[in-house]
């Protein structure tokens, strides 16, 4: 078969993996061609609207494994590609040199066995670092099951690592893939976290040496939404979880795409496209903007509201906290306001030290005055609704967002 | 009432600000040299040539004052299409003078604003095409052909100085009819101007025919969206991209998924 046979099967094969960026990594290459920009760059975008940052492809989609939720399980018939590290290199190198990529996401189906698969894998990366002195990205997979001392040798010439979750809880696992075991994913995600510790304190190695970088861009993982019956709830505490014991950079959520008959799986008509939207919200607000995920979510509420983002829906639960004086607020308090993002809080912290904030300058700052106004004051001025009661504002909200679109569908304002 | 022009480099724009000092005399507007037909006698209007040794000492002052951060901010927005810019700038640098790194958050003055706004875009823009850009191998020359709104041009050269270090590459701004060149040892802008259409070999076609492919693999049919793409990047810079050009044509999918509704 030749590259471009196989570029067809192999990148259909990768991209229901959701993993794109292309950051965190900063690296200077003085002779070789290719270097990694901290805040990452996205090279195109495709017709679904995701952006292309990585030439993301399988390096086998050959795989021994039987997950029921994936394309390229054992039991499909379809057509079945491995590249060789040569060709896969060369490709990367002169997509690179155009310019059309960031870099390599590089990952495999379990061809023949796990370190079997790691080691072609190894091998590609050390044609591409060694004989191209490429440096640029690479983003790759650890293949479940493999050795550690493979994945140690990988991750000194890979700028991110992820070991993908996939499903949510061991119950899941065990129903749909059969093969793999909680243990069998935590264990590689405890090692990586471990060995890139290790690597930040910079312990100085032979000779006061500084070590090698090793997965300077961190770690990231996938959570598959809407296969198995988790509430966000789940989800969302794990991602938690990831995120405080475990250092991830990211922790990516791809909505179920139907691929399967299997009676295990649900039947979808579409993707849980919203489900996955507010799911990202939430991981925003971990992240970003200092919320726990128990002010989210609770037993009682285990799902998002498809309806309201959950910033808004938090602030209008807690409807007792507002209206908060901007020129006042604490930086928290900023981010906790609706229609205020991490950028424009920052904006108004240093802006209010020479000036009085007004709603003109506010709007000026970046912030949504539409939404803001509702939960605000500016200098002793409100603009909302002086009942502040929830219920109301919640009509208000919905009735705003139903002027753009019918129930069920995307909120976007230009459909084509 | 007095109006400044200068020759539309950026040294020319902090000539005037040394001018202005020396003159003890704000101007009422700055333009560049090629905009003097456009304007109206009404005020006297006084050229400023452009001294690179006084540029410099201008430049060298108001860093000591504000810090690399506010002449960058100047440097970006200059390179904006924005009418009125220079004036903003010039009461921008002059607030840097007067205030210091202050000056970048006094939101609300207008020049300021106006100066910060147009940095913000106009470095979007040069992230947008440090992606976007896309090279074609003419056989040992990397072409690239970009028609950015602002002018973004001179933005460019470090980023792919550093990323392409090991190959010769021209990056062409067609609507300006201006480029740049690299020959793997440093860059330089120049006036450049297509002769004839270029001849692409077919190696070239290959990639590009590979990209398109691997492009069009890449897309999720069952979550297309193409507003959401239209967003994130507008049609006004589909222009010279390889996976949007309609002449490539690709070889029929020997295998489609079976969920995949085809487009």
């Amino acid at each position: 078969m030749d590259t471009e046979g196989k570029l067809i099967i192999l990148a259909d094969a990768a991209k229901y993996d959701v993993s794109c960026s292309s950051s965190g990594s900063q690296r200077k290459n003085p002779s070789g061609i290719g270097n990694a920009s901290l805040g990452g760059i996205c090279h195109s975008w495709t017709a679904d609207g995701r952006c292309v940052s990585l030439l993301k492809v399988l390096f086998s989609n050959d795989c021994i494994y039987d997950c029921a939720y994936c394309v390229n399980r054992r039991s499909v018939d379809r057509p079945r590609a491995t590249f060789t590290p040569e060709e896969l290199a060369g490709l990367t190198i002169n997509f690179y040199r155009r310019n059309y990529i960031e870099g390599l996401f590089l990952s495999s189906g379990v061809y023949k066995s796990p370190n079997h698969t790691m080691e072609y894998l190894l091998q590609t990366l050390l044609l591409l670092r060694q004989k191209h002195r490429f440096g640029g990205y690479i983003h790759t997979k650890v293949i479940p099951g493999s050795d550690p001392a493979l994945v140690d040798a990988v991750g000194q010439y890979t700028d991110r690592m992820s070991v993908n979750i996939e499903l949510p809880t061991e119950k899941s696992l065990t129903l749909l893939a059969p093969q793999k075991s909680k243990e069998s994913i935590l264990r590689p995600m405890k090692h990586l976290t471990k060995r890139i510790e290790e690597n930040q304190l910079g312990k100085p190695t032979w000779r006061g040496r500084k070590a090698p970088l090793f997965v300077p861009a961190g770690q990231s993982t996938q959570l598959i939404v809407g296969a198995t019956p988790e509430d966000d709830l789940t989800v969302l505490r794990l991602s938690e979880n990831l995120y405080s014991h475990y250092n991830l950079k990211r922790v990516y959520y791809s909505a179920y795409v139907p691929v399967s008959d299997n009676p295990l799986l649900p039947a979808l008509s579409t993707p849980p496209l919203r489900r996955e939207n507010r799911l990202y919200q939430a991981d925003w607000l971990l992240r970003f903007y200092r919320f726990k995920a128990s002010e989210l979510l609770d037993e009682k509420r285990p799902y998002f509201d498809l309806d309201l983002d959950p910033k808004t829906d938090w602030a209008l639960r807690n409807i007792q906290f507002f209206p908060v004086e901007v020129n006042k607020a604490s930086y928290e308090q900023l981010l906790r306001i609706p229609g205020i993002g991490v950028k424009s809080a920052k904006r108004i912290v240093v802006a209010r030290k020479n000036n009085i904030i007004s709603f003109e300058l506010l709007s000026r700052l970046g912030v949504v005055i539409k939404r803001a106004q509702y939960f605000i004051t500016c200098n002793g001025v409100f603009r909302g609704d002086k009942t502040m009661d929830e219920t109301r504002l919640r009509h208000h909200f919905l009735a705003e967002r139903s002027k753009f679109t019918s129930y069920g569908q995307q909120l976007f304002l230009f459909e084509s | 009432m007095i109006i400044y022009s200068y020759d539309s480099t950026f040294d020319g724009l902090l000539c005037t600000i040394f001018e202005a000092s020396l003159r003890q005399l704000r101007p009422e507007n700055i333009i560049r040299r090629f905009q003097e037909r456009e304007q109206q006698n009404l005020f006297q209007t006084i050229h400023v040539g452009t001294r690179p040794k006084i540029a410099g000492a201008v430049y060298t002052l108001l860093k000591e004052r504000g810090g690399q951060e506010a002449l960058t901010t100047a440097y970006y927005a200059f390179h904006g299409e924005f009418p009125q810019i220079d004036m903003a700038i010039f009461n921008y640098l002059e607030m840097v003078w007067k205030r210091g790194k202050e000056a970048q958050t006094l939101f609300s003055n207008e020049s300021v604003l106006q100066t910060l706004d147009a940095q913000r875009r106009v470095s979007r823009e040069r992230h947008m095409f440090c992606g976007i850009l896309r090279f074609k191998d003419l056989g040992g020359i990397f072409y690239a052909p970009i028609a950015p709104e602002h002018y973004i041009l001179p933005l460019l050269g470090n980023h792919f100085a550093h990323r392409m270090a090991d190959q010769n590459w021209v990056i062409h701004d067609t609507g300006r009819g201006k480029a740049l060149i690299y020959d793997q040892r440093c860059w330089y802008e120049t006036d450049f101007h297509l002769q004839k259409s270029l001849n692409v070999p077919q190696g070239e076609k290959e990639y590009q025919k590979l990209w398109k492919t691997f492009f069009n693999s890449v897309t999720i049919t069952s979550r297309r969206n193409k507003g959401l793409q239209k967003r994130n990047m507008p049609m006004r810079y589909w222009r010279y991209l390889t996976e949007m050009d309609d002449s490539i044509s690709l070889t029929p999918p020997r295998f489609t998924d079976p969920k995949d509704d085809n487009d």
